[in-house]
């Protein structure tokens, strides 16, 4: 079994840390608790005929202090970039971040995920945002940590771009 | 910096063996651990083999080495099976070290400030968003319940013209001062309610309550007859409108009607004497499609993006606080259906709005 290193990426409160406990262990808490440095998870996966094992690096989230810290992305094949559909604020901290990976480490293959589609009467990230990143070239996915929809989708689009063909 | 007496080295290297539980593994070129010490329990590396890749043994390091030379420290770095840890990263002549200090303390210390500060922060963001959203609910309402007055003072103006007697006058003359009075009263009195008024922009999307759009829009022409009139404005159902067949949008009837009457206050502001507002109604592929024409100068290209925006009155200042049109914007998308205005061919604007049909 091939293993990948991966990172999520974002502002603070996105939802990061929900997603891998949706991801990994199918559980959600609505507290919010935040990620000091990195939490490292691990997750089997099976694509096709294909396993790949995913080691996830759920990183401290951007704020107006504390920046994420480009070596923990030392090795990584890919990461998952977050936002928060209620807040626009994130999509911007995500299109820095985006740009900060590629100067450092180059252009790493990523998914870019909207958080928080449970909430969608209150999003203020619009379609027309959205379409703006696809037509950069960003694949978008729209998911909830929350009611787990796109999340499992997500990661698969991600692990899918890290298996040798 | 001066050396330190060993003394001093080893008193550091007793304290940090007893307060940091460090463990280290060797890692070789080819990524396979050779070696490894210290409290590595402490940081759920259990049954470590010689010779196999370290990826394998500690998850938590796949894709860090070979090092290449560089040196780094990557802070509180956890799992589930161990404790926090600072994890130095050291290349050295024997291979590649990863050095594990436990993080513990410095990891609960920065999560009580980091959890704090960041939900001030979100709590700050939740109360900037709440109080825009109430302000621009507020002077919608204000903005709304100014209309019936327009078409109020308008009638006492109208009626002021006809040949009435002196104390008829008079009696006008109180009635336009209270209507001016009730104006004022009425903004008072919803700034000191506002928080009461949220709940009027709730949408309960019952299609049982779909409003019919013609039946509304006479209503509103109606009301607003007397401003027209005293503006020498027509007024007018487009003639061509079938109005057998039902209009009925997916909507609220009083929120329908607040959007026609802020579409055609705003065509008349516009409309030069002697000219016609017509209000159209049509089948656009399944949906509904209202149309208001004016004859006026039409919007002059540097007003035409910010026209559906908060405060995105015309440089004339002809609106009332440039809200009308916003609020008309955000109703019509709460209800999945577009706004947008253009040029007519003879002169003039079209402005128009589509709306889906009720859902059976």
């Amino acid at each position: 079994m091939i293993q990948k290193k991966i990172c999520l990426l974002g502002a603070f409160a996105v939802g990061k840390t929900s997603l891998v406990a949706r991801f990994v262990k199918s559980v959600y808490a609505e507290q919010y608790v935040t990620t000091v440095g990195v939490k490292v998870d691990k997750k089997a996966l099976t694509l096709g005929d294909q396993e790949i094992s995913l080691i996830i690096w759920d990183l401290a989230g951007e704020d107006e202090f504390q920046k994420v810290e480009m070596s923990y992305l030392r090795g990584a094949a890919g990461y998952l970039l977050v936002a928060d559909g209620t807040r626009r604020s994130t999509l911007e901290t995500a299109r820095m971040l985006a740009q900060r990976v590629t100067e450092t480490h180059g252009a790493l293959p990523f998914v870019f995920l909207v958080n928080k589609s449970d909430l969608a009467d209150d999003w203020e990230i619009d379609e027309q945002a959205l379409a703006e990143c696809t037509q950069a070239g960003w694949q978008v996915i729209k998911a909830s940590a929350k009611n787990g929809t796109g999340v499992e989708e997500a990661f698969k689009l991600l692990a899918a771009q890290l298996c040798p063909q | 910096m001066a050396l330190l007496p060993a003394s001093v080295l080893d008193y550091l290297n007793q304290l940090t063996a007893a307060y940091r539980s460090p463990a280290y593994l060797l890692i070789n070129d080819e990524g396979s651990l050779t070696a490894w010490g210290g409290n590595t329990d402490a940081y759920g590396l259990n049954g470590l083999q010689a010779g196999a890749p370290v990826g394998e043994q500690a998850f938590f390091l796949e894709g860090l080495f070979p090092l290449n030379g560089q040196e780094m420290v990557l802070s509180c770095l956890q799992t589930d099976s161990g404790r926090p840890a600072d994890l130095h990263l050291l290349p050295r002549a024997e291979g590649d070290y990863a050095i594990l200090l436990d993080a513990t303390t410095q990891e609960m210390q920065q999560r009580v400030m980091q959890q704090k500060g960041n939900e001030l922060n979100l709590s700050y963001q939740r109360l900037v968003k709440e109080i825009q959203k109430k302000e621009i609910l507020l002077h919608c309402i204000v903005h709304d319940l100014a209309g019936p007055l327009m078409g109020i003072k308008g009638g006492y103006e109208l009626l002021a013209k006809e040949n009435i007697s002196e104390a008829g006058r008079k009696f006008l003359e109180i009635g336009l001062r209270q209507a001016n009075r009730q104006e004022t009263l009425i903004r008072e009195i919803l700034q000191a309610f506002s928080a009461e008024v949220e709940s009027l922009s709730r949408f309960s999307g019952d299609p049982a309550q779909a409003p019919d759009v013609i039946s509304t829009a006479r209503e509103v022409i109606e009301a607003l007859s007397p401003a027209f009139a005293l503006n020498q404005v027509k007024l007018q159902l487009d003639p061509a409108v079938d109005v057998t067949q039902a209009w009925k949008v997916a909507g609220e009837k009083t929120r329908l009607e607040r959007v026609l009457s802020n579409l055609i206050e705003n065509a008349l502001r516009y409309s030069p004497a002697n000219s016609t507002v017509t209000v159209g109604c049509h089948d656009d592929e399944g949906d509904v499609l209202v149309t208001i024409d004016d004859e006026g100068p039409g919007i002059p290209p540097e007003m035409a993006p910010m026209l559906f925006q908060k405060f995105g009155q015309g440089k004339k200042g002809r609106g009332k606080i440039g809200l009308g049109l916003y609020f008309c914007r955000i109703t019509v998308e709460h209800w999945r259906g577009e706004i947008g205005h253009q040029p007519r061919p003879q002169g003039g604007t079209r402005f128009w709005f589509r709306l889906p049909r009720p859902q059976k």
